[in-house]
């Protein structure tokens, strides 16, 4: 079972990089984060069988931190949402080199 | 007094520093859901916030003469989280007192301002002195946390909102793959302690599994402290924070990180230095190359101190790489000097700048040595000393990294480092020039400055020149802070057959 487990976490993780390279809605990109978090999560799960109970409280402290930078992170973008009515970063073009 | 944490009091004891400023944090923001919104109240709040930090100075004060015993407790008790505390303290107070005028100018009247920015200064010091992979990860989003917010502060503008969306999505992004490289470590040490880790990863029979997690935090600690090429949102995220804020990102969060990378990679990893060392070698000359050439286009004074930024964080690394104790000593140095002159030179780009933040372009700069005197004087020296000439910190500092690379093997690194510093006058002293040799299109006009950012540039330029003169006592002071950092266990003793009965 933990190679399974593990295989799937790298996948969860593989799809969470890809959506965030790819896609372009802020909200999506942030799912996507989320996915990664969790991902990992998954592994500190599967692992803390065989390599200690740290991995469990490990999880526990990811998901809090993973709900603050919700909180966070919404608010960012309700914020910007206000100046430019929308959520696609291709419009954010303000700053760039 | 010693510390073993056999009692949860001993905890408390060993957080003295961070437990007064999160308290002083908290009473900061209750005080502020009651008091009047105008420039008086957060300019109380604003010298509350400078009292708090004296506080958390003097507990400390009092940690250098606690022990630890053993070094393998969750909390560090030792020289260099004592240095780093201070360093984040000190940077912490020059942004409070450079954020004076700003609040009054900008029309910020949100006590939350300080209180975020003492929440993300309890992150920084909880990172540099924790040895448990679970607390770096919470001090780490605590004190990123606070700062996505901070970046974001002014929600009338469209530019700060645009820099906190793209702080934002990539510092979580990065957070993601610091989270994974932790997990793959632990998988494969069993534990979470560095001290501890260090024991059960042993370099001769390294598995697939330490390897890909070392890979994937030197990705996260690369976007974290701005590495090349994983640098994109760093000019972003400077260009449309609140100045104060920039300074702050510029100097304490990128020292912040550095302390976690060496805790990590030096303590934690420090017998596996022959894996790693590769990848932070390629991450420290992409950094010092590409952003001096990027920095020579540019024409945005804080977009081309961010660029100066980046290439500092390069420098750093070649420190990192070298992982002697010379290497971490000359880190500790660079770091204060680094922190000091980059301050002091968004301190004035935030005064000349304006209402809302107008005046940015270099060509705004042009005339300035004669209009404003004494500002284009303190710019020089900043700039002079961020380049890398003498007698100033920048260039000992520099000089110091060079002499650890060197010892440590590191000659080509060493070279890369004089050519990039060689090229990175050519953008500085192009402001030098600006201002002096270039007339002026449209007159500055009258410049307000505030007592309380006099005070915040006098002390930054004096460090400055004192580091440039008489290097030689902080120098001292910083070596002695890393004495014995890399030394987890006594294993001289230890594996010594005669001193065994």
């Amino acid at each position: 079972m933990l190679i399974e487990s593990l295989l799937l976490s790298a996948i969860l993780f593989a799809v969470g990089v890809a959506g965030v390279l790819l896609r372009r809605n802020a909200i999506v990109m942030f799912m996507c984060i989320e996915l990664m978090l969790n991902a990992v999560n998954l592994f500190l799960v599967a692992v803390s069988r065989y390599a200690g109970i740290e991995g469990q409280v490990f999880v526990i402290f990811v998901m809090t931190v993973a709900a603050a930078e919700a909180a966070v992170g919404l608010a960012i973008i309700i914020s910007i949402f206000r100046h430019y009515e929308s959520v696609d970063v291709r419009n954010f073009r303000l700053l760039r080199w | 007094m010693q510390i073993d944490f056999s009692n949860y009091l001993d905890y408390l004891w060993a957080l003295l520093p961070e437990t007064v400023l999160a308290t002083a944090a908290l009473i900061l923001l209750l005080y502020d859901g009651f008091a009047r919104k105008n420039a008086s109240g957060i300019r109380a709040l604003a010298w509350a916030s400078v009292v708090a930090i004296a506080l958390a100075a003097v507990a400390n004060v009092w940690l250098m003469g606690v022990q630890e015993v053993g070094r393998t407790g969750q909390i560090a008790i030792d020289g260099f989280r004592i240095f780093t505390n201070f360093l984040f303290l000190g940077a912490a107070a020059l942004v409070v007192l450079i954020s004076f005028d700003y609040t009054e100018r900008e029309g910020i009247t949100q006590g939350e301002f300080y209180a975020l920015l003492l929440f993300a200064v309890v992150g920084m010091m909880l990172l540099a002195g924790s040895r448990d992979l679970i607390l770096i990860f919470l001090s780490f989003e605590l004190m990123s946390l606070a700062v996505y917010v901070l970046v974001g502060f002014k929600r009338r503008d469209p530019r700060s909102a645009e820099a906190a969306l793209k702080y934002f999505l990539l510092g979580a992004f990065s957070s993601a793959f610091l989270l994974y490289g932790m997990a793959m470590l632990f998988a494969a040490g069993g534990t979470t302690n560095l001290g501890l880790m260090r024991e059960t990863l042993d370099a001769g029979a390294i598995g697939a599994l330490a390897l890909v997690g070392m890979a994937l935090l030197a990705i996260g600690f690369g976007f974290k402290v701005s590495a090349v090429p994983f640098h994109v949102w760093t000019p972003d995220a400077y260009e449309g924070a609140p100045t104060p804020i920039t300074a702050f990102l510029a100097a304490a969060i990128k020292a912040a990180a550095f302390a976690a990378f060496i805790r990590i990679f030096v303590v934690g990893l420090g017998d596996l230095h022959v894996h790693w060392e590769r990848l932070i070698w390629w991450l420290a000359m992409l950094t010092m190359i590409v952003p001096n050439l990027i920095a020579l286009v540019q024409n945005n004074i804080k977009r081309l101190l961010a660029y100066s930024s980046i290439a500092h964080a390069g420098y750093l690394l070649v420190a990192l790489v070298a992982a002697n104790e010379s290497g971490m000593a000359s880190f500790l140095f660079y770091l204060v000097a680094y922190t000091v002159m980059i301050v002091g030179a968004f301190a004035i780009v935030l005064m000349l700048a304006g209402q809302q933040d107008r005046r940015q372009g270099l060509s705004d700069y042009a005339g300035l040595g004669w209009s404003h005197p004494w500002a284009a004087a303190i710019l020089s020296l900043f700039l002079i000393s961020l380049a890398g000439l003498p007698p100033t910190a920048g260039f000992v500092g520099k000089f110091y990294i060079l002499r650890a690379s060197v010892e440590a093997g590191y000659v080509n690194l060493a070279v890369i480092l004089a050519v990039t510093t060689l090229i990175s006058y050519w953008y500085y002293l192009r402001v030098i020039v600006t201002m002096y040799m270039k007339p002026s299109i449209e007159p500055i006009g009258r410049v307000p400055w505030g007592n309380s950012l006099r005070a915040a540039l006098v002390v930054c330029s004096l460090i400055t020149v004192l580091l440039g003169i008489l290097p030689s006592w902080p120098l001292l002071k910083a070596r002695q802070s890393v004495e014995g950092l890399r030394r987890v266990v006594e294993r001289v003793e230890d594996s010594n057959p005669l001193t065994q009965p």
